[in-house]
């Protein structure tokens, strides 16, 4: 039984008919015409989902000596420390009624980057983050929340791997010319099929639930040459989050990030034409190796309006995110005043010029 | 009995002569669908109409009174004023008609044959008008011409073609006035002249004082006027033109005067106009308009106190900084922009307390130098070419306004002026 391939137009969308007098494929509702192979190669890739298969997961579950459990009463989240550093306040909620727990099967982690930003130079971190905000609201930032500030190990998978991608892009070129009575303009379409490959190190996804990932991607980066094998004394004077997402949880989002690089790659590398958009791409992944880590994060919390404010600072490198509150009387009196002003400007130009 | 043959014989040669002088001067009659006659001999003939309504567009009560004082100006002053109307202009350029009119008929006053003619076309759809000059009018109205035409739209657009033609006779009346007129200076006349009385005795002291600052600080002449053209007759600007020149107003050996007229008979935009004249700041002539927009809006609320108020507030703003203050609509664009940009500018603050963000590429986490690009096809998949015709090139739009240069009729002669439409 013989099987009918048929193609669309990738202009209307209209079914392709081949024109044995052209050699070519041609659209009948928009007249344009394409050449079999091209359109062949550009219907035969299609987008594919992330394909990690049996990724090396260098995890091993071994209850570590030592180590002391809470779980907070409020939001439930489980933290480790080492058994002289007690745990007075849950660094998720702020909550201080956290209770000692008989957690079993701490995973060991693989790596650690210990805490380098101690928490008196937080001040000046902060300060740094507010400078040069003007509708910021006053003291937003006091200094007793600062004293309740506690760092944290927040657990990361570290995802490795080699991708290898082909995409197909549909490109133009356009020309321009004129004579006495008419414009013209030459559009030339085409295919173009490109392949490459990328190789990514470590990529990190934090693996709690109640931690924020657009929080915790906007800390990075981190600086690996740093990361030391995990020792149980890390963990002195700091709290530590046991992961509550385990790795298939996590993978899509590394999966999107090597994806789209890979892709922006290949799409920069597609130089010449007017406009390039991609119409398929596969990519496919190998090599593939997981990791579990412990890195170094400061959270704060403020309140205003109600409304409660997180910031993350990264403890290596001292990088503070978080988005700071607007005061909407500083934000009239700016936009007022800015009008004012730019008015009183426009209306000099217009009167001397 | 010989002697009576003869002298017989010569009164009947006489009357001959004269019948065929005549006769030769009545075929001459021309009318505006007639050819252009050939071997025409210019002559003059002083007992032709000079008021010529073929388009019926005046009274018989105007058409006398402008036949007499056509007739009183060219006794006074030298000049043939004549004023043709006409519904149909046989397909000829109205500059043309109006000249041959003049040439064909034997208007004008002596050798140079010095007057104007007027010509009021009301064509179905097209209704226009010209003023043709000749002779030593040509030169007189050379850079009266625009001003004139302003003149008689105002009345043509109305329909008033019996005003315009009034008004067409008092401004060359008060053109050879003022060129026959001995000029002076008088400082002490009042510069608020309220004909309308609508001032109180207050209010014009007030004023008197602003415009005596003026004319100390800034040697700069300013005259108020309120009329009521209803009464008055004939048009307020060129009524206020004529009252500041034969009374004395004016700074300086220029004259330097700048006029404010309020019509108190008249609303919206018709209500008020300012006009300047003299010789010390000519530039001044035609910023007119500036004055008149900004004045705009006060004039529609009516007060006659706010727009001369607000009228002394520009000339001093013109003459500290040579500008004029921008108009409410004007500062509304200015504001509106401003808004706009200051809007864009705390958006930027704003979001510049945002530092958080999810990060959909590993661009910090790829091995350097791995990326490479092992394989690439470019195929060509068909090509289309689109045309669209070129716009036309955009013919210049016909204004309102004709021409005022020097050109030379059929018949030979140099016309001056200048027309358009209504």
């Amino acid at each position: 039984m013989s099987e009918t391939i048929s193609y669309k137009c990738p202009g209307c969308g209209a079914p392709l008919v081949y024109d044995t007098d052209i050699s070519l494929l041609r659209c009948h509702y928009c007249g344009n015409t394409y050449d079999l192979e091209a359109i062949a190669k550009a219907e035969s890739n299609e987008t594919e989902g992330y394909d990690w298969g049996e990724y090396n997961e260098n995890v091993a579950e071994e209850t570590l000596e030592g180590t002391v459990s809470y779980v907070c009463r409020s939001c439930g989240a489980e933290i480790v420390t080492d058994a002289v550093t007690a745990a007075t306040h849950c660094p998720y909620c702020d909550n201080v009624v956290v209770v000692e727990s008989n957690l079993t099967g701490f995973i060991k982690p693989n790596c650690i980057i210990p805490f380098k930003i101690k928490p008196d130079q937080l001040k000046a971190r902060i300060d740094e983050h507010c400078k040069n905000k003007p509708l910021l609201p006053k003291d937003f930032f006091s200094e007793h929340k600062l004293e309740s500030v506690q760092g944290m190990y927040v657990p990361f998978w570290l995802f490795d791997c080699h991708s290898l991608g082909r995409m197909v892009f549909r490109a133009t070129t356009v020309r321009s010319w004129s004579d006495s009575k008419y414009d013209y303009t030459e559009t030339k379409i085409y295919n173009v099929d490109t392949s490459g490959k990328m190789d990514f190190n470590k990529i990190p996804v934090d693996g709690s639930i109640r931690m924020d990932n657009a929080l915790m991607d906007s800390i990075e980066p981190f600086d690996y040459s740093e990361l030391m094998e995990f020792q149980p004394g890390y963990l002195s004077g700091y709290l530590a989050h046991r992961f509550d997402e385990n790795t298939d949880v996590c993978l899509p989002r590394a999966d999107l990030r090597v994806r789209t690089s890979l892709a922006n790659s290949l799409r920069d590398s597609v130089s010449g034409y007017s406009t390039v958009s991609p119409i398929s791409s596969t990519i496919r992944l190998d090599d593939t190796a997981v990791h579990y880590a412990l890195l170094p994060v400061y959270l704060i919390k403020s309140k205003y309006g109600g409304k409660e404010y997180t910031f993350a600072v990264n403890g290596q490198t001292g990088k503070l995110v978080g988005d700071l509150p607007v005061s909407k009387g500083r934000r009239l009196a700016w936009l007022g005043g800015l009008t004012a002003a730019i008015g009183l400007g426009i209306s000099l130009l217009m009167f001397f010029l | 009995m010989r002697y009576g043959k003869r002298i017989g014989l010569i009164l009947l040669a006489v009357l001959m002569l004269a019948g065929c002088l005549s006769a030769a001067a009545d075929g001459f009659r021309w009318s505006i669908g007639d050819p252009i006659p050939s071997g025409f001999t210019f002559f003059h003939n002083d007992g032709y109409a000079r008021i010529i309504d073929e388009g019926d567009l005046l009274t018989e009560a105007e058409e006398k009174e402008l036949e007499a004082r056509s007739s009183a100006i060219r006794s006074e002053h030298g000049t043939d004023l004549v004023v043709l109307t006409t519904n149909d202009l046989h397909g000829k350029n109205i500059m043309d008609v109006a000249d041959d009119y003049y040439d064909y008929n034997g208007y004008g006053v002596g050798s140079d044959r010095t007057g104007i003619l007027l010509v009021i076309s009301v064509e179905p759809g097209d209704r226009q008008y010209w003023l043709s000059t000749c002779g030593s009018d040509i030169r007189r109205f050379k850079d009266e011409i625009e001003d004139m035409k302003s003149v008689l739209v105002s009345y043509l657009k109305n329909g008033r073609y019996g005003d315009a033609a009034k008004a067409f006779m008092d401004y060359v009346e008060s053109v050879y006035t003022r060129e026959e007129f001995d000029r002076f200076h008088d400082k002490d006349a009042p510069r608020v002249v309220d004909l309308s009385g609508v001032f109180t005795d207050q209010q014009k002291e007030k004023l008197e004082k602003k415009i005596s600052e003026i004319w100390d600080k800034y040697e700069m002449d300013v005259l108020i006027m309120t009329v009521d053209s209803l009464r008055i007759g004939s048009d307020p600007s060129q009524y206020a033109f004529n009252y500041g020149y034969f009374n004395g107003y004016g700074y300086g050996s220029g004259y330097d005067l700048l006029t404010l007229v309020i019509d108190t008979a008249a609303s919206g935009s018709d209500r008020c106009n300012v006009f300047y004249s003299g010789g010390g700041m000519t530039a001044l002539a035609y910023e007119s308009y500036e004055f008149v927009d900004r004045l705009g809006l006060p004039s529609l609320i009516g007060s006659n106190t706010g727009i001369a108020n607000k009228f002394l507030r520009l000339v001093r703003c013109r003459m500290i900084f040579g500008q004029y203050p921008l108009t409410f609509m004007q500062f509304l664009i200015a504001a509106g922009i401003a808004f706009a940009i200051a809007w864009i500018i705390v958006r930027m603050m704003v979001s510049a307390h945002n530092s958080v963000a999810k990060s959909d590429t590993a661009a910090a986490y790829v091995v350097p130098g791995s990326f490479a690009v092992t394989d690439r096809h470019d195929y060509f998949v068909n090509s289309h070419v689109t045309k669209t015709l070129r716009p036309e090139p955009t013919s210049r739009s016909s204004g309102s306004g004709g021409g005022g240069g020097f050109h030379v009729s059929s018949s030979g002669s140099f016309h001056g002026g200048g027309g358009g439409h209504f």
